[in-house]
């Protein structure tokens, strides 16, 4: 029997999306980030206006209208600092 | 003009003491700023709201022991000893409510929010208000002591219940050593304790030691 992966909670889910972003040359449309994502569309969804509306990520279109996502400072700032955070958080069992 | 007796009677190691504490609290506040702002964690909202509120609780303490120590007549109509006993009710209110915020902020992923805002909440009122209603110096520290020992003691073991891990970590070890520090440091102000200034000097400079500790972790990981 396969191991069950054991559930990302919402800091990890996170990092993945921002992590996918960056990867992708700072710039990817939404429908592939939600598929590398491994959401559910509506879990996808909810993730993405919480990022957009905090100021993690920001959209963009192109000249051709195409829209694209990207990440902000704060979004590369979280990368950044993710780990560290993790650490700590796990330092006083918080 | 001479000097208040006050100088000589352990106020200024009180003082500094205070400062020193209130420092480490408010810088611990602040360097976790960013870290909270980025993941809006409740964990770490709690760790900080801790001991913003312990910062608070030390400057009500200290002023209790201001009026205490102050030789000086108050010119104003509230007496001596009401000044003290609100100074006590805040200090109360603040001490509580830091004290379930730093066992909260272990054991969030268990409780649920609303519970532990009610429930803090009244507890905190509940000891301010015990506090308010002995009007009087002394049975308020005494009491303040034995309610802050009983929330202290069933947190404590409530935490241990809730959380998997059975082993006692340094973390809980320094957050019991900040409980109990803040409980000797209750019972140090009040008027029929019977700790020498030598003594109160040593559970003070070890508690000093438990902030720094407690700081330095937090800036190792957040710069």
């Amino acid at each position: 029997m396969a191991k069950m992966r054991k559930k990302r909670d919402r800091l990890e889910v996170i990092f993945d999306i921002l992590k996918i972003i960056s990867n992708n040359h700072n710039s990817i449309k939404p429908t592939p980030l939600l598929r590398y994502s491994n959401l559910s569309p509506n879990g996808f969804s909810e993730y993405y206006k919480e990022l957009n509306s905090k100021g993690f990520i920001k959209e963009i279109t192109d000249t051709k209208g195409r829209m694209f996502v990207t990440l902000t400072d704060k979004g590369f700032n979280f990368l950044e600092k993710y780990t560290l955070i993790l650490k700590f958080i796990d330092e006083f069992e918080l | 003009m001479t000097i208040p007796s006050f100088i000589y009677s352990g106020f200024m190691i009180e003082f500094i003491y205070t400062i020193i504490v209130v420092f480490f609290c408010f810088v611990i506040y602040v360097k976790t700023k960013e870290s909270y702002d980025l993941t809006k964690h409740k964990g770490i909202r709690h760790f900080r709201n801790a001991f913003l509120l312990f910062g608070f609780s030390y400057v009500m303490r200290f002023f209790v022991i201001a009026i205490f120590f102050s030789d000086f007549k108050f010119g104003f109509v509230v007496s001596r000893d009401l000044s003290a006993i609100l100074s006590m009710v805040f200090t109360g209110y603040l001490s509580t409510l830091a004290i379930f915020n730093l066992i909260y902020s272990s054991v969030w992923k268990k409780i649920n929010d609303t519970y532990f805002a009610i429930i803090s909440h009244i507890a905190a009122v509940i000891s301010a208000l015990l506090v308010f209603i002995t009007a009087s110096h002394a049975i308020a520290h005494e009491m303040l002591f034995y309610l802050q020992s009983i929330i202290m003691i069933i947190a404590i073991v409530l935490s241990l219940l809730l959380l998997k891990k059975k082993n006692i970590s340094s973390v809980k070890i320094f957050y019991t050593l900040i409980f109990v520090f803040w409980l000797i440091n209750l019972w140090a102000i009040a008027p029929r304790n019977i700790l020498s200034v030598e003594i109160k000097l040593i559970f003070q400079i070890i508690s000093i030691i438990v902030f720094v500790i407690v700081y330095y972790k937090v800036s190792k990981w957040l710069k």
